[in-house]
């Protein structure tokens, strides 16, 4: 069964880069580019794995985060940051925010392959672990 | 002679003088007796024919003369001043007792009782005469009210004293103009001679006592009425008495008759005494004529001192603490925006002056300088009444007394008001300056990433031939697209790290840790570039290093850097080396990185770590970076405390080599690693260890767990008492934080508590099924200094075999 993957980024190159890179590997991918597109395709797409950038304009990023954190039936679904946002201001809050892990643009493909692997599990179950919520 | 010196000649004049005359009369009692004793007329009477003294006035004569001496005693030797009381006492008991016997007409048997068999040989037998008795009690009196400390009853005491000698004096001018019947009291005896100059002598003794104060206090003072005084009142008390004589000497020789005597007798009392006003009224004009001038030179220096503060707009102030007076100068009113009558004269007066936030400091400085030091120099914020903050430079001088203690200070202040705004403005504005030009590099290096990404995407979906197969010379020419565009994501993230370097804001947080590994895992990472160029890439690293305290990142991070430059600049088939040197004896670890490409100029080995320098020379490519690489490293090193530096190679090329300090307690804890302490309570040592590793979880996520734990730790620690050790062991083994704090088992066991229960409430640990397992071990006390030393192996040693160091490394 292939996994599906939601890619969430405001620009459309990358967003499009991605997706061919993604389901050259066999993902299933969905696309939004802000916000409000965000939140309606986790909800009907219902992906395993979410992949956003935080750098969302209007400082979207985070907040689609945390509302992905309160629906119910989407908090379950394991977030990869991946943003051109510096790492040393945001890796740590991302990750606080209950995001599986933290790229930085550009990244190397198979760094993003493998963390995409890691979040969704080994088995692909996806782990426990990915419930952190709130700042610590 | 200055003016405190003359005071003191002057106390210790009269000081002597009662002494002296004390001395006296004791000398004469003394002498007195001896005549009674051994029979010698000429003592007992002095002239032929009169009065002589009697035994027991002798005594009392010994009596005065020590009571008087006694009371002359430092203020501090009470038992002295006791026994002069009890003296006088005696002394004027036995005088009442005379006048008393005197009076109601009984036998005073006394003055019988030593040498009674001589006493009555004379006719009428030797007895004490009532003058003589009167002076004892008035002498006995005097002293007791000397003894008591009131300024009243000094001038009682001494106006006694000036009747004991107007007494005295009566009898010894009688004796002096020869007298010769002269009469007692009824049938009494006339006082004897020796009697009444004792008795004088007595009396002066008395007046010189506490000549500070009472009648006598003009007289010891220095000032003009002080020596007219100490000149004239002898005079005029010495002149008329042997003039007197002389008068009645020149009659008795038949010189002249009685009017003619008295006629020369008031001319020669007023001639001689008009010759003594006249000879001190030069006196005290000449010495008046001193003090104008020193008073005229006094304006003068003020005028130029007020001058002086008027055109620079310095202000005076002092402050007498002996007081605790203020004075201040003439425009001080205006620099704290007040009337001058609103200025404060006490200390505490002060308070409302100066404005809040400075006040703690201010205080605090003043304290300091008060205690030990001999200026002042400081700034003191003040309020004025609208409530305007004004800033004004202090500076003064303190003065102290022989004991050290402060006397007075004074100083001068100014308003440096806009000085510090402006200082204040261009402080505030560099920082804005450097919070934008953080910001704009943000921005910047958030802006180039995005485009970049899109590229690198698109040239690897082509390389990889998902848009299509591609013939190999499409590829190579991707990949050198590839290549390029990697380049651009580093000379991104330099940029960005330099701006941090420059406005100070590089994070780097300090670990114990063990450098052999790191240095191989991250020349690990490099082989495959390395190989690429086919250079020959060796690791070498002793055995039995010391851990280091430094950041194992930023190590990476320049371990990395000098790597990338190594295989950069070396020419294929090249050999790079990297070895730790061992730290023989230094307190730091050296790291080389050596290369046998082509080296660095003499001229350009300081420069290279410059910002944005390349250096020239050939090579295969023409673009070498931004030229931040190196300038990073350095930034990176310095902040941990190493220097970094590039040397020729032994036979070409270029060694990089960079030092890290190496983990002692005492570097890493601070002052809480203090040898007092650690005499006393042993050091404690409380490892947290979060497992890592586990499958299920991701590598970011133990990161956060570790990374929450760390805060949550350092929240619960108390500052100055108990610190966090920050370690790294690479991430293959359980992360691993340690707490260090010198305390009694007691605090030890409350500590862990503490631990325990913020890491239970940590969301983070729990969110990720962590598990925290804290262990505790403690060692020492050690006391003295090789103890310590000894502590401090023993407590790394077991920071090590927490952090598994024998088993960490493997072969490089």
């Amino acid at each position: 069964m292939s996994r599906k993957l939601l890619v969430i980024d405001d620009d459309t190159d990358v967003l499009k880069g991605l997706t061919v890179r993604l389901k050259a590997n066999g993902y299933a991918v969905a696309q939004a580019v802000d916000g409000m597109q965000a939140i309606l395709a986790a909800r009907r797409e219902r992906p395993d794995l979410i992949l956003l950038d935080i750098g969302l304009p209007g400082g979207d990023g985070y907040s689609v985060m945390e509302r992905l954190r309160s629906m119910r039936p989407l908090a379950r679904i394991p977030i990869v940051v991946l943003t051109a946002l510096d790492p040393a201001t945001h890796q740590e809050r991302a990750l606080q925010a209950g995001a599986a892990a933290f790229l930085q643009k550009p990244v190397e493909n198979e760094a993003l392959l493998g963390a995409i692997r890691g979040a969704l599990g080994d088995s692909g179950a996806p782990p426990p672990a990915a419930k952190a919520r709130g700042v610590g | 002679m200055n003016l405190s010196d003359r005071s003191e000649y002057l106390r210790s004049l009269f000081h002597s003088i009662s002494q002296g005359c004390g001395l006296v009369g004791i000398t004469i009692g003394g002498f007195v007796l001896a005549g009674w004793a051994l029979g010698i007329e000429m003592i007992k009477c002095v002239l032929p024919g009169q009065v002589a003294m009697n035994p027991l006035t002798a005594i009392t004569l010994i009596l005065m003369g020590g009571s008087l001496r006694l009371a002359n005693a430092d203020e501090a030797r009470a038992r002295r001043h006791g026994a002069a009381i009890v003296l006088a006492g005696m002394v004027g008991a036995i005088g009442f007792a005379r006048l008393a016997a005197s009076a109601f007409g009984w036998r005073f048997w006394l003055d019988q009782l030593l040498f009674g068999s001589e006493l009555v040989k004379y006719d009428p037998p030797n007895h004490m005469a009532p003058a003589t008795a009167i002076c004892l009690v008035l002498f006995g009196s005097a002293l007791v009210l000397l003894e008591v400390h009131s300024r009243h009853l000094v001038n009682a005491a001494q106006t006694l004293a000036v009747a004991i000698g107007a007494i005295a004096t009566f009898w010894l001018t009688g004796y002096a103009y020869g007298a010769g019947s002269f009469f007692g009291i009824g049938d009494y005896l006339p006082m004897a001679l020796p009697t009444a100059f004792g008795l004088f002598m007595l009396s002066v003794g008395l007046l010189c006592a506490r000549a500070d104060a009472g009648l006598m206090r003009v007289a010891s003072r220095d000032t003009t009425g002080g020596v007219m005084a100490r000149h004239l009142l002898p005079a005029a008390i010495a002149v008329p008495v042997v003039i007197g004589w002389l008068r009645i000497l020149g009659e008795h020789l038949g010189l002249y008759d009685s009017a003619i005597g008295t006629a020369l007798q008031v001319l020669a009392v007023v001639a001689v005494l008009s010759a003594l006003v006249w000879w001190n009224a030069k006196l005290l004009s000449r010495i008046d004529d001193e003090r104008r001038k020193v008073e005229r030179d006094l304006h003068a220096s003020e005028e130029r001192l007020r001058l002086t503060l008027a055109a620079t707009g310095f202000t005076t102030w002092s402050w007498n603490l002996e007081d605790d007076s203020i004075a201040w100068g003439d425009r001080a009113a205006a620099l704290f925006g007040r009337e001058p009558e609103a200025l404060p004269t006490r200390s505490e007066g002060m308070r409302p002056l100066l404005h809040p936030d400075g006040r703690h400091r201010l205080t605090r400085d003043i304290l300091g300088a008060l205690r030990a030091g001999s200026e002042v120099d400081l700034q003191a914020a003040v309020a004025w009444p609208d409530g305007e903050r004004h800033v004004l430079g202090v500076r003064g001088s303190i003065t102290r007394d022989a004991k050290g203690r402060v006397v007075w200070i004074v100083g001068v202040c100014w308003d440096i008001t806009e000085r510090t705004r402006i200082a204040e403005d261009l402080e505030r504005s560099r920082l804005e300056q450097m919070a934008a030009r953080d910001r704009f590099a943000s921005h910047l290096s958030h802006e180039l990433r995005s485009p970049l990404t899109a590229i690198y995407q698109f040239v690897t979906l082509l390389r990889d031939g998902l848009v299509g197969a591609i013939t190999p010379a499409q590829r190579e020419y991707l990949d050198l697209a590839l290549r390029n565009v990697l380049q651009l994501r580093g000379m991104i993230g330099d940029l960005l790290e330099a701006s941090r370097a420059r406005s100070g804001k590089l994070a780097i947080e300090p670990a114990c840790m063990e450098l052999a590994d790191l240095v191989c895992d991250t020349t690990q990472s490099l082989a495959a570039a390395a190989a690429s160029r086919r250079l020959s890439l060796t690791v070498e690293t002793p055995p039995g290093l010391p851990m280091v305290n430094a950041d194992p990142q930023r190590v990476r991070q320049v371990v990395s850097n000098l790597l990338e430059n190594a295989i950069k600049f070396t020419p294929e088939g090249g050999s790079i080396r990297v070895t730790i040197e061992p730290p023989g004896g230094r307190d730091a670890l050296v790291v080389a990185v050596a290369d046998d490409g082509p080296g660095i100029r003499v001229e350009e080995r300081e420069r290279v770590f410059e910002q944005l320098y390349q250096a020239g020379g050939p090579g295969e490519r023409s673009r070498k970076g931004l030229g931040l690489g190196l300038y990073i490293c350095r930034e990176l090193v310095t902040r941990q405390g190493g220097r970094i530096w590039v040397e020729p190679g032994v036979e070409r090329g270029s060694v990089f080599r960079f030092t890290l300090p190496v983990f002692t307690p005492a570097a890493a804890l601070g002052t809480l690693w203090n040898a007092e302490r650690l005499a006393v309570h042993p050091a404690c040592l409380v490892t947290v260890r979060l497992p890592r590793g586990h499958r299920g979880i991701s590598s970011d996520a133990e990161e956060a767990a570790a990374v929450a734990a760390r805060g949550a730790l350092e929240r619960c620690l108390v500052a100055g008492e108990e610190k966090l050790l920050r370690s790294d062991s690479g991430t293959r083994q359980d992360a691993r934080l340690f707490v260090v704090t010198i305390a009694d088992d007691a605090a030890a066991q409350r500590l862990l508590e503490r631990i325990r229960a913020q890491l239970a409430e940590c969301a983070s640990l729990r969110d990720a099924n962590l598990d925290a397992e804290i262990s505790m071990v403690e060692i020492g006390p050690a006391p003295g200094a090789a103890a310590v030393s000894a502590l401090s192996e023993r407590l790394t040693a077991a920071i090590r075999e927490d952090l598994g160091g024998a088993e960490l490394r493997e072969a490089a």
